[in-house]
């Protein structure tokens, strides 16, 4: 935390820097990868008030010096201000990220690749414990990428599905040796059942169980119309 | 009544005018049965009166959800990452149908989520907006900008979470070898 604090004040001369820098010297920001990086945020950020600036690169700076990726970071600044979020809002956001990054590269390992660890922050946002993440990501082979696996779990929490629920699911079809191509058909074919009213519960478990059967995804009319609800 | 009953007497077979004659003889309404009948009576006069103010915002909602479907129909597939050869950059090709979008644009993590860096072209037959993106392997979030106000995830694409700025997103995964869904 004292680190935290040390970057944040450290921040308040940077962005003031930063942005004076921006004002009158843009175009020399183009060197190299890392100078246009932070170039490019400062300048996002220039017209913030001070202390939502100097928080915004006070993470940005922490994720930098502690191996955390800032590229995601910064596209979530991009983000929110493009979406006329205020800039405290995208800070909170922006600081929620960060805490997901950090969480997931502990759950994980720092060997994790970036969009496997943006995927596993994403999950863990969604509800996904750090146990159930490092669980699922245990049923595939270390050379493999997760960030499908994690994404569309991701996905089903968001149609209904709980997280354990979600993750069972998964663990199933990953141990029955289901590649991306299989979890992407998943996703697809829950989002339209859910659409023409199955369950989501009923969908991920009918399509999951036949997954499993079958080695191969279903026939995309497997699953019966939704039942009449009485009315 | 009664008279319509006896009319009935007649027709009816002797075992059911036996059980017919079993039943108790009416009795008239308790003045407490009386007035919790009112009561309902009014209760649901009222509900019907608030159900008819109601219908005018329900209308108008309804008529935004109509707007709405006009505007954006589900693509026919989700976003698909073409392979490329020697070592290029898979080319991820976006589409959305959006008949009756004036513009379209791609907005996402790799163009800084500016509403002008992306702009989609219309088939102007099937009413289909598309566009091209190179994109190296990542994870990446994104959304499309109908008339540079109305911010649309991508139906056929898996939501993003959490839901940051009240504007969901889609994710799109870009692998070496990229994967899409089947679509029937």
């Amino acid at each position: 935390m004292n680190t935290y604090r040390q970057l944040r004040i450290q921040s308040l001369f940077r962005a003031a820097v930063a942005s004076f820098f921006v004002a009158f010297a843009s175009s020399a920001g183009a060197q190299g990868g890392s100078a246009r990086g932070a170039s490019s945020a400062a300048a996002l950020i220039a017209g913030w008030p001070a202390i939502d600036r100097a928080d915004a690169t006070a993470l940005l700076d922490s994720a930098g010096s502690t191996g955390l990726p800032v590229a995601p970071l910064r596209a979530k600044i991009a983000e929110g201000i493009a979406k006329d979020a205020a800039p405290a809002t995208i800070v909170n956001v922006v600081r929620a990220l960060y805490g997901g990054l950090r969480t997931a590269r502990q759950t994980l390992g720092a060997r994790v690749s970036e969009p496997e660890l943006v995927a596993a922050a994403a999950a863990l946002q969604s509800g996904v414990t750090p146990g159930q993440l490092r669980a699922l990501r245990a049923t595939m082979p270390a050379d493999r990428s997760a960030t499908e696996l994690f994404v569309v779990l991701t996905d089903l929490t968001h149609r209904g599905i709980t997280a354990e629920e979600g993750v069972n699911a998964l663990t199933r079809l990953a141990r029955a040796g289901a590649n991306d191509a299989t979890l992407v058909q998943l996703r697809f074919d829950v989002a339209k059942d859910v659409a023409s009213g199955v369950p989501a519960q009923n969908a991920v478990s009918r399509r999951t169980n036949d997954y499993v059967a079958r080695g191969t995804p279903p026939p995309d009319d497997l699953l019966p119309p939704p039942e009449p609800d009485g009315r | 009544m009664h008279d319509d009953d006896s009319d009935l007497d007649e027709t009816m077979p002797p075992a059911v005018a036996a059980a017919v004659a079993q039943l108790p003889a009416p009795t008239p309404p308790s003045p407490q049965e009386v007035r919790r009948i009112m009561d309902a009576v009014r209760r649901r006069h009222t509900a019907g009166r608030i159900f008819r103010r109601v219908g005018w915002i329900s209308g108008a909602a309804a008529a935004s959800l109509l707007i709405g479907a006009l505007l954006v129909t589900p693509a026919t597939h989700p976003p698909v990452a073409v392979p490329a050869s020697g070592g290029a950059k898979p080319v991820v090709r976006f589409k959305l149908k959006a008949p009756l979008a004036k513009q379209l644009a791609l907005v996402g993590d790799f163009n800084s989520w500016d509403s002008h860096a992306t702009p989609m072209t219309r088939d102007a037959a099937t009413g289909a907006w598309e566009v091209s993106v190179t994109l190296p392997e990542g994870r990446y979030l994104y959304a499309f900008v109908a008339d540079g106000k109305r911010w649309l995830p991508d139906p056929e694409a898996p939501l993003a979470s959490p839901d940051d700025f009240a504007r969901q997103n889609s994710v799109l995964v870009v692998t070496p070898h990229p994967v899409s869904a089947t679509v029937q």
